[in-house]
């Protein structure tokens, strides 16, 4: 159980922090629970060549890229785990090849589903 | 019927995102850029993309049908990687059944296999009188395959899960091309499964 001391010390340092205030702060820390951002909601960014449409197919393009990138590492280190003596790591990077592939079905449907209705749907 | 120019920019955007796909294909460093172009040209002259959609598709099936391909030489990869391990286990099972009539340690059982094993891999010659061994205590010809399967399916049984879902997601995306186009759809259809077929066949040769 904590002496006396002990439960002073916690209310001192207690009432040091109350989380980030400061706007940056925030900022921040929203990104604390961040893993590698590829479930993450896609926000088109605005660009003066681009319009609306163009730059949603664009965010999800890159988004897809960016998923790609880390299939390919993945994919590549499966590869090289298959030639070494190292089963474990290669089980784990087997697994971790299947966990994109959930993210890369889900951006290529968004990407499809997309291009169809900015196929159909006049500017 | 002439198109205007907001649809002109709108199919050149497209057509500009699937170059960029083009471009930098998502290959390892020993895959061939070459091969899968042709494979994409192959598709395009099946499919006869009308518009960027039918691109995309073509595209998709492309990239889908390169996924089980790579998949299928995955599992190969994966399986070959389990035979020391498998050989290994089994000489282990062996040693530990005579150590146990013996009285050796089990500890020392596993190294004299690790020892057993070493020579498989160096000289093909020793081969025959290994599996002389493995049939003597009991086990089948093919106990060694067996034993690797055994060993490496906690990482094929997700390979085989990609498998299928590469060939279901190829399949959708020709449905979708199919709504659009039947008898090119059919054709792409088609040559997908060639070639997947076409690489089954060659594993299967390479292995007799």
């Amino acid at each position: 159980m904590a002496s006396q001391r002990q439960i002073a010390a916690n209310k001192r340092n207690g009432a040091k922090s109350r989380g980030p205030r400061t706007q940056q702060g925030k900022a921040r820390s929203r990104m604390n629970a961040l893993r590698h951002g590829l479930a993450a909601k896609i926000t088109a960014t605005a660009d003066s060549h681009a319009s609306t449409d163009d730059s949603s197919v664009d965010a999800m393009y890159q988004r897809l890229r960016q998923i790609e990138v880390e299939r390919v590492k993945a994919l590549n280190d499966v590869h090289n785990l298959s030639r070494s003596q190292d089963l474990d790591a290669l089980h784990t990077a087997v697994r971790r090849l299947a966990a994109l592939e959930r993210y890369s079905q889900r951006s290529d449907s968004k990407l499809r589903k997309t291009i169809v209705e900015k196929e159909v749907r006049p500017r | 019927m002439s198109e205007n120019k907001s649809t002109r920019d709108k199919k050149s955007y497209l057509m500009d995102v699937l170059y960029r796909h083009l471009d930098t294909p998502p290959l390892l460093p020993d895959e061939n850029e070459e091969e899968f172009n042709q494979l994409f040209d192959s598709f395009e002259d099946y499919g006869k993309p009308q518009n960027p959609r039918d691109y995309i598709a073509v595209y998709q099936a492309t990239v889908l049908t390169w996924d089980v391909l790579r998949y299928q030489q995955m599992k190969i990869g994966v399986l070959r990687s389990h035979q020391r391990p498998a050989l290994e286990s089994l000489l282990r099972k062996i040693k530990v059944r005579t150590a146990s009539k013996m009285g050796i340690s089990e500890v020392v059982a596993q190294s004299e296999a690790r020892e057993l094993a070493a020579p498989w891999f160096k000289d093909a010659a020793s081969r025959p009188a290994m599996m002389r061994v493995i049939e003597n205590a009991g086990y089948p010809p093919d106990a060694l395959e067996v034993e690797a399967f055994q060993l490496a399916l906690p990482a094929l049984a997700p390979i085989e899960r990609l498998i299928v879902s590469a060939q279901k997601r190829l399949d959708k995306f020709l449905d979708d091309l199919e709504r659009t186009s039947k008898a090119n759809a059919r054709a792409l259809r088609l040559a997908a499964e060639k070639t997947i077929a076409e690489h089954d066949a060659a594993v299967l040769a390479s292995r007799k």
